[in-house]
């Protein structure tokens, strides 16, 4: 037993001094030799991705912050004020926090706003990368321009009758076809609203809903007469809305495709209607017979289909020289040229 | 005698030292094993067999491609989530992850067959050379599409290498990458022209229709090649006589392989006899033309992980009986619809382990559905009539209604489009990818069902192995 005691305090005489040996050891900062340097220190790098979804009014604001760090294992993101982290979470088992890999913001509106992230190891080595995130919102794509089928009036074949300068724009319901004609430097290029008769022209195109379009319209009036009922040139954009009930647009592409009637708009009360109308414009006459660029803009509303129908006014509502529709030109003729329809894209 | 001895000593040493002196040179000497591709080079049923060869390292590719792809994606989930398929779904995988370093090794494997004819051409004396070269640059366009996909910068292998080689194909940017695949489908086309055969071979047709996707696939998109591209293909008329099926189950029935809907897919032949499968992974038997496959039983019950690929919830709420009359019970096996794994009905097996059924890369539809998307270009949406025309003609098909005249179709309308139709086949993560739609999507997704996407999951690791045996020439995707 004796020389095991002994034996005990030369083992715990030992055991401290080697203690002590390893505690002296924790405390020191310095590399010593034989420590070895953090070869893989923390490098912070992330990406921010925008959402491009279906709603880009309200999409652009948002983005998704993917961590690209590398020889990290903890993150702290630092976002500026107004910045909401946003919790996709739709079950709330994961709260995202300003400490999560990945984080999901959305911006207030467009801006310049700096993020920083720092990726740390479990050595306490630390990384930071700010980077400018540039909130921009998309532009809007543009609208397309309609397509009007024999938009510069020339003579081409119809349906059935013969050729015709109004060839695509006849609608037999609300008024008699227009006239071939000739005038502003060309020959069967132009198209005519006989005086005392109710020529028309009609037509039903595609639109983009709620945006807005220029129309313009070469137009010459002959001379004026003197007479009491002078000839004026009535032209309205006609919302699909208004169109027959259970009536479906087709937009041909070849002249010789367009039905004369039947269409979207089959009587004269119908395309008077004021809630129909999207734009009502009357040209009267210049004293000019030079051919004038007339130009008006309208809007589609909800519609995405629509009806541009022009006629000849200022007549007697009976009388005249064709059918019976309760209207017809006054004294002067008149001719129209071309008609162009383009979208404006701000 | 101790003359002799001391003779024989010194006679001795000095041999030894001519003997070292010699074995420098033993260790430039050529790998005896290496097979002398001469006589085959010299022989005109030699490069068939090289092309046989190529098309047989194909084979490979599918059985693992529906893993990394639609397992990645809100279509496709394993029954228990073990091991790798779990880390697929769930958007957990490491740089370890097996089916990447698989998915690299079978592409290149397909690249080196190609690159063996194409390195070799002028040695070509048989009557559809051309032919045979356009298929070469086809397969290389392809395996090399495949990899861009998966892994992003991806070295362009134009050449047969060898492994002290590979300091030369560093990862190239990825607009290089697509430019090389453009150029080689461009060759493709010029070859084939003109040539015809089945479409489980390269042809011009399939060459154009993947050279849109490449186009439109590529970092900066081109809308305009591709519509061009594209354009001809949708004409009721093309002269690659491809059409839509009348019926969408006929597309996909066992019977009817190889159809005009097809444009170009990977052929199998069921086999009881020998049990090799074209994708087993570690056989070194010769493949062989009508090898069987396994991918058909690993998306069953009786398949790895108890199925893999089964419809996520997400999946089965937008393809409905109701909503989808037709697509429905193609897409989903009936016997498993209201169970906790639906299994695909797209691509069931026809004999148990040794499946023939064919997989379809491209087809029909998927042009149809590409042209719409080609015309919409980077707008949101489109009136274009032709566009709304090619849309139309996948829904009238499937006997859903079709957008109605004067109607838009939006690119939200078109990536849905495309998700039901192309349901398992391997086309949705990509198709996310390229609509600008995958990072959205699938965090939402990835949130929904406690998973951890972040966009680094949109490419995969490059294979650990490769890096190892490369001391980490190529640089690893973020994330990893």
């Amino acid at each position: 037993m004796k020389i095991k005691l002994k034996h005990l305090k030369v083992y715990t005489w030992l055991f401290i001094t080697s203690i002590m040996i390893l505690i002296s050891c924790q405390d020191d900062d310095l590399p010593e030799v034989g420590d070895l340097p953090d070869l893989t220190p923390p490098s912070a790098n992330f990406v921010a991705i925008q959402k491009e979804g279906t709603n880009p009014e309200e999409d652009f604001k948002i983005y998704f912050l993917t961590n690209q760090s590398v020889s990290s294992t903890d993150y702290q993101w630092e976002i500026p004020d107004g910045v909401i982290l946003l919790d996709l979470d739709a079950d709330d088992d994961i709260t995202p926090t300003l400490a999560s890999e990945n984080i999901n913001l959305e911006f207030p509106g467009e801006g310049t706003f700096e993020v920083t992230l720092t990726s740390s190891d479990k050595l306490g080595k630390t990384s930071t990368i700010t980077k400018s995130i540039e909130v921009i919102e998309p532009e809007k794509p543009d609208v397309p321009d309609p397509i009007l089928v024999n938009s510069d009036f020339d003579k081409l074949p119809k349906s059935s009758g013969s050729d015709c300068t109004c060839s695509a724009w006849i609608n037999k319901s609300i008024g008699d076809q227009g006239e071939s004609s000739s005038g502003n430097g060309g020959s069967d290029n132009v198209v005519k609203f006989d005086n005392n008769e109710p020529d028309h022209l009609y037509q039903e195109f595609a639109v983009v809903p709620n945006a807005d379009y220029t129309v313009e319209i070469v137009t010459s009036f002959k001379s004026p007469t003197g007479g009491s009922f002078p000839s004026m040139l009535e032209l309205r954009v006609l919302a699909g809305s208004g169109y027959t009930s259970g009536y479906t647009p087709t937009y041909y592409t070849d002249t010789v495709e367009f039905p004369q009637d039947d269409f979207g708009y089959s009587s004269i009360s119908q395309v008077e209607d004021t809630a129909n109308n999207l734009l009502v414009e009357i040209q009267e006459n210049p004293n000019n017979d030079d051919y004038i660029t007339y130009s008006y803009t309208f809007n589609s509303g909800d519609n995405d289909s629509v009806a541009l129908f022009i006629r000849g006014i200022g007549g007697p509502a009976t009388g005249g020289g064709g059918g019976d529709f309760g209207y017809n030109s006054g004294d002067e003729e008149i001719r129209a040229d071309s008609i162009t329809i383009t979208a404006i894209n701000l | 005698m101790k003359t002799n001895f001391l003779k024989i000593l010194y006679t001795t040493a000095v041999v030894s030292l001519m003997l070292t002196s010699c074995s420098v040179d033993e260790l430039t000497i050529s790998n005896p094993n290496e097979p002398d591709k001469d006589p085959t080079l010299n022989d005109p049923s030699g490069f068939v067999s090289i092309l046989n060869g190529m098309y047989d390292a194909y084979q490979k590719i599918p059985a693992g491609e529906f893993l990394i792809t639609e397992l990645r994606s809100d279509n496709g989930v394993s029954a228990n989530g073990d091991g790798d398929f779990g880390d697929l779904e769930s958007f957990s995988i490491t740089a370890d992850l097996g089916e990447a370093a698989n998915y690299w090794t079978n592409n290149y494997k397909v690249i080196l067959s190609a690159n063996i004819i194409l390195d070799n051409q002028d040695r070509i004396q048989n009557d559809n050379r051309n032919q045979i070269i356009g298929e070469a640059y086809f397969m290389r366009a392809l395996s090399h599409f495949n990899l861009a996909r998966a892994f992003g910068d991806v070295p362009f292998v134009d050449r047969e290498i060898s492994p002290e080689d590979f300091e030369e194909y560093p990862r190239l940017p990825l607009t290089e990458v697509y430019q090389k695949i453009a150029s080689d489908f461009n060759n493709a086309i010029s070859n084939l022209e003109g040539f015809s055969s089945k479409v489980n071979r390269g042809t011009a047709g399939a060459a154009k229709a993947l050279l849109a996707k490449v186009y439109l696939s590529a970092p900066t998109p081109d809308y305009a090649r591709a519509t061009t591209l594209l354009n001809e293909l949708v004409d009721e008329n093309n002269p690659y006589e491809y059409r839509l099926l009348d019926s969408f189950e006929s597309v996909f029935a066992f019977d009817n392989e190889l159809n005009e809907e097809i444009i170009f897919a990977v052929s199998y032949e069921s086999l009881s006899t020998p049990t090799i499968t074209s994708d087993a992974r570690d056989d070194n038997n010769v493949q062989v033309q009508g090898d069987s496959q396994r991918f058909s039983i690993d998306m069953t019950a009786a398949g790895r992980a108890q199925g893999v690929n089964l419809a996520t919830p997400e999946l089965q709420a937008l393809i409905t009986a109701a909503s989808e009359p037709i697509r429905f019970p193609v897409s989903f096996l009936e016997s498993t619809v209201g169970s906790n794994r639906v299994e695909n009905n797209k691509f069931q097996p026809d004999a148990d382990q040794n499946s023939g059924r064919d997989w379809i890369v491209i087809r029909y539809s998927d042009v149809l559905l590409m042209h719409a998307e080609a015309i919409m270009g980077e707008f949101i949406e489109t009136s274009d009539a032709d566009a709304i025309a090619s849309y139309n003609k996948v829904r009238e098909r499937a006997g859903v209604d079709p957008i109605a005249n004067g109607d838009i179709l939006t690119k939200e309308a078109l990536l849905n489009e495309r998700r039901i139709e192309l349901a398992f086949e391997n086309h949705r993560l990509y198709d996310l990818i390229r609509f600008n739609q995958a990072v959205p999507i699938l965090t939402q997704f990835s949130n929904d069902n406690g998973y951890s996407f972040s966009a680094n999951d949109l490419l995969l690791p490059i294979p650990q192995r490769e890096r190892d045996v490369t001391d980490n020439f190529y640089p690893q995707n973020p994330g990893y």
